[in-house]
């Protein structure tokens, strides 16, 4: 043990040479929260260079909890009555490149427009990772948040090609979750490495419907869970990939806990399945979990399944009582509710639709 | 010397490009891969160690290591790694070209205090999964300076049975699937550390005697077994028996440890390991790679 002595001074002193002064990373990852209006945000994540000690708990009402180097810092949980017994999410993905700018501002208009109570954007949020590209994209999201349209963002597989930078501006939650009123939303990164799950976010995704206990859920991944199968058009345009790790079991617990929806992009176009797997181009109104692809927000526009629709748009899902009551848009000649379809970009907000 | 290089610093080098990736396309990603293609370069310095390993030599590439593991981890301790920026590349393959020449220059075998150093490290990873590096560094520079305390032989120690490249091979297949389960959250590190507190206890005395018997074997076997295993709650179990395994196959390898052949396996077995989890789908293959998948 003796001869370890020097060894351990020199390693100790090694990392407090790298820990000290004392540093401190604050991430505010787009979980859904408020905008820092007041120069106080409901939730903070903190990182310290040595392990337990960081900042002052700034407010006595805030929960805080130590893990290792990390602090969360927490305020109040959204009360369920500011939602109200009526409430929309809207879900959007596949956002737009540069040179896009217009869409994704006039994206960013119609929801201030349509108010609802969260957008979920689903991945492929920045197809360019370059820091003013991602300043811009944070921007817009902070435009939402000013205004109490809260943002809950989980990465897709293009934001892996500049995986620092997307960190440094969206922070480095993979899995997580948000409460909004009576609503939860479950978030899954299904990108790291490529389309895939892992038994530790299947294990924390179990835990946390257990955890929901009746309430609403939506489940948010990017990565769809089913194949387009034998409704595929054509080669699918060299797309149509799905969650590579865990989908059955994944279906399984969804059906279990009565998860409303499970929401993803990554086709460029839209699809809705049963837990068979099965396309629902026939109606909107079956019963169980729907799992629900949404077209792309700005990126092109594909043909995956024989859904012959293809446009920019995004999601609407409302909410009544608690349930998920509507989740398609009417589009000319379809039966309502329309299956499938999501809303037409510009259809609350017309002026510059693309 | 040899398991630092392998473990704190190839490991933690493959951990941190799985993890905010590598495309093999920028000329940063290039430089990040010389203390790899060094690896070639050693038999024939190992032949003439003599000439190329003057102890003057070994004490500079050890404060080299010191220096260029302080100088990243100064920089990023805290921050995300852009494996595409040059600068911080030279320094990780900086590290890493040093670190090496200080365990080609010093073949001794490693103790149980070796690898319980290897496991204090690893488990710094929960901190900041490049902290490692900082383990590689400093322990480079203990090595080269002779302060990192030599193996004693044990009673049992059978000659070699191995020539190392299958067990480091498996190695580098299950070890890293913590870190591919975990991805961002510090939890990975902690089965890690356990692997190398279960090979700290398979070079100790008792467990030497016990573990001989064993046949190589029935150590692969076992490792193998463990691949499919893989559950996040038993985590530290889990990298606990992985390191007895592991540990017990790393004594039979000769001595002194061919490094070129072990690095060579190692990252092989790594870089098959991401390529079948990021894969998971493959028909047939995908009940194995993820237990229940």
């Amino acid at each position: 043990m003796r001869a370890w002595v020097a060894p351990g001074l020199l390693g100790a002193a090694a990392f407090l040479a790298v820990a000290l002064p004392l540093r401190q990373r604050l991430d505010f990852p787009r979980t859904g929260q408020r905008a820092r209006l007041d120069g106080q945000a409901p939730q903070e994540l903190w990182r310290s260079s040595l392990p337990w000690v960081g900042p002052a708990v700034p407010d006595p009402l805030c929960r805080s909890r130590w893990r290792g180097n990390q602090r969360f810092l927490g305020r109040e949980e959204l009360p369920a009555e500011a939602l109200g017994e009526r409430f929309r999410i809207v879900h959007a993905c596949d956002f737009p490149f540069p040179g896009r700018e217009e869409i994704l501002r006039h994206f960013v208009d119609e929801m201030l427009d349509l108010r609802p109570a969260a957008v979920l954007a689903t991945g492929d949020i920045a197809y360019d990772t370059s820091e003013a590209w991602l300043d811009f994209v944070a921007s817009e999201f902070r435009r939402l948040e000013a205004h109490g349209v809260r943002v809950i963002a989980v990465p897709g597989n293009h934001e892996r090609k500049g995986w620092a930078p997307w960190l440094r501006h969206f922070g480095p939650v993979g899995s997580f979750r948000a409460d909004l009123g009576p609503l939860t939303v479950l978030s899954l990164d299904s990108a790291h490495g490529r389309n895939r799950l892992t038994p530790s976010q299947l294990r924390w995704l179990e835990a946390e419907l257990e955890a929901a206990q009746g309430r609403p859920v939506l489940v948010q991944v990017h990565h769809p869970l089913f194949p387009p199968g034998s409704a595929q058009h054509g080669d699918g345009e060299g797309t149509g990939g799905r969650l590579g790790a865990y989908r059955d079991r994944l279906v399984a617990l969804c059906q279990r806990h009565g998860v409303a929806a499970v929401l993803s992009g990554h086709w460029h176009q839209d699809a809705v399945f049963d837990a068979t797997g099965t396309l629902r181009d026939d109606r909107a109104d079956f019963p169980g979990p729907k799992f629900i692809v949404t077209t792309s927000l700005g990126d092109s526009t594909r043909r995956v399944t024989r859904w012959p629709h293809t446009y920019y748009g995004y999601r609407i899902l409302d909410f009544e009582d608690g349930r998920l009551v509507r989740y398609t848009h009417p589009l000319p000649g379809l039966p309502q509710p329309a299956p499938m379809a999501s809303t037409p970009l510009g259809t609350h907000l017309k002026a510059v639709a693309p | 010397m040899s398991a630092l290089w392998l473990f704190l610093y190839l490991g933690t080098l493959v951990h941190g490009l799985a993890l905010y990736g590598f495309d093999g396309r920028s000329p940063a990603q290039l430089v990040l891969l010389a203390p790899l293609a060094a690896l070639g370069l050693l038999p024939a310095l190992r032949t003439h160690r003599g000439t190329f390993f003057p102890p003057w030599s070994r004490r500079l590439a050890g404060l080299a290591a010191l220096a260029f593991a302080l100088a990243f981890l100064r920089l990023h301790y805290l921050d995300y790694w852009d494996t595409d920026h040059l600068g911080f590349a030279l320094l990780v393959a900086g590290l890493g070209l040093a670190a090496l020449w200080v365990a080609a220059a010093d073949p001794q075998p490693e103790g149980p205090g070796t690898w319980v150093w290897i496991a204090v490290w690893l488990a710094a990873g929960f901190l900041d999964p490049l902290l490692p590096f900082l383990g590689a560094g400093v322990g480079a520079c203990a090595a080269a300076f002779g302060l990192l305390p030599a193996a004693v032989a044990g009673p049992a120690d059978a000659p070699a049975r191995s020539r190392g490249f299958l067990s480091l091979a498996l190695l580098g297949l299950v070890l890293p699937k913590p870190w591919w389960d975990w991805g961002l959250e510090p939890d990975g590190a902690l089965p890690i550390a356990a692997f190398a507190l279960g090979a700290a206890l398979a070079h100790s005395a008792n467990a030497r005697v016990r573990l001989a018997r064993l046949p190589t074997g029935l150590l692969h076997g076992g490792m193998a077994l463990l691949f499919v295993l893989y559950w996040p709650t038993f985590g530290e179990v889990w990298g606990l028996l992985l390191g007895l395994l592991g540990g017990t196959a790393w004594l039979r390898l000769p001595e002194p440890r061919p490094l070129a052949r072990l690095g060579t396996a190692l990252a092989t077995g790594l870089a098959l390991s991401f390529a079948l989890h990021a894969n998971a789908w493959l028909p047939g293959l995908r009940h194995l790679i993820w237990l229940g998948n």
